[in-house]
């Protein structure tokens, strides 16, 4: 399976392990992933934003076909959790799917997301749990 | 279909368009051609799918549909045939309802309501399968043989036919409408 580029994923950094969003400090509209331009205003000047590490499950799925890289791990489950003023899609773990609702309490967890075999470069990220 | 293996809840296997090979051309002429191009609009969804209100609209079907059909003056009524894009059963149901053949929420229910939709009546990407950039063309060749009647299309009852392409999850559509 490809995966983003090495360079690529070293700037996103900041959004992946920190979860780095950004607001536009005109019309106060935050994004995430970060975006150079405010797309509602039009603005350039955006400053970074620090998501809640807290939120809300909004909807999930459970991926039941996998790409190859992800086999250990399935099935994946992958929802839409609310931190703050946007919502944040990414896989959820420590939990069985039986179990999730949709308006449950979430944390973010950082974790492994992938190896790349050919590179041996390790992916880290964030992902969700339910919250204890 | 029900019974075919989930792949992601609640699709199942059957209810994924296959990737497949497959070639289709169309010849473009000035005139004395078979059908027109009577109107034909693209739109974009610059949401990313993350940060959208709703996730049962195609917006940017829904845009290009509007304004395609204005260009070419008809209205959902006119259409006697149509080829969405539909690479997973729900945005089948979805981009016949952006392209005005059904209500929004409202295309099962017509169709249980005992109301036509006649929309993929090739079998769509699902039946035929998937074949990325040629899916298109495809779909403006078999819109052009239903509304001609050439087989393996017996022919509609209309001489209006739209054909919808989607690139991404409402990221991008494009509309054509096409007419005897
Ligand atoms: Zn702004």
């Amino acid at each position: 399976m490809e995966h983003e580029s090495v360079p690529l994923y070293w700037r996103n950094i900041p959004s992946y392990y920190r979860l780095a969003a950004r607001r536009c400090r005109k019309c106060g509209e935050v994004y995430y992933p970060p975006v150079v331009k405010c797309p509602r205003c039009g603005s350039s000047e955006l400053e970074d934003f620090q998501l809640p590490h807290e939120g809300e499950l909004v909807e999930f799925t459970v991926l039941r076909s996998v790409p190859t890289d992800y086999m250990k791990q399935k099935p994946l489950v992958i929802g839409l959790v609310k931190l703050g003023p946007v919502k944040v899609l990414g896989q959820i773990v420590d939990a069985a799917p039986e179990k999730l609702k949709a308006g449950q309490r979430m944390e973010v967890v950082f974790r492994r997301v992938v190896v790349d075999g050919k590179y041996g470069l390790v992916m880290y990220g964030y992902k969700f749990r339910p919250r204890p | 279909m029900l019974d075919s293996e989930l792949v992601s809840d609640p699709l199942r296997l059957y209810d994924v368009g296959p990737m497949a090979d497959g070639a289709a051309a169309a010849i473009l002429c000035g005139r004395k051609g078979v059908a027109k191009v009577l109107g034909m609009w693209s739109s974009a969804n610059a949401v990313p799918f993350n940060a959208r209100q709703d996730y049962d609209v195609l917006y940017s079907a829904r845009e290009a549909a509007e304004r395609a059909y204005r260009m070419a003056g008809i209205t959902p009524r006119d259409v006697a045939t149509a080829e969405v894009h539909d690479s997973y059963s729900i945005l089948g149901v979805l981009a016949a309802e952006a392209l005005g053949l059904a209500p929004r929420g409202g295309l099962l229910a017509s169709l249980r309501g005992g109301s036509e939709v006649r929309a993929n009546l090739s079998g769509g990407l699902k039946s035929r399968g998937n074949v990325m950039g040629a899916t298109g063309v495809y779909q403006a060749v078999e819109v052009v043989w239903q509304l001609v009647g050439r087989g393996p299309f017996k022919r509609v009852d209309g001489s209006i036919g739209v054909i919808h392409s989607m690139g991404g999850v409402d990221a991008t559509s494009t509309v054509v409408v096409l007419g005897l």
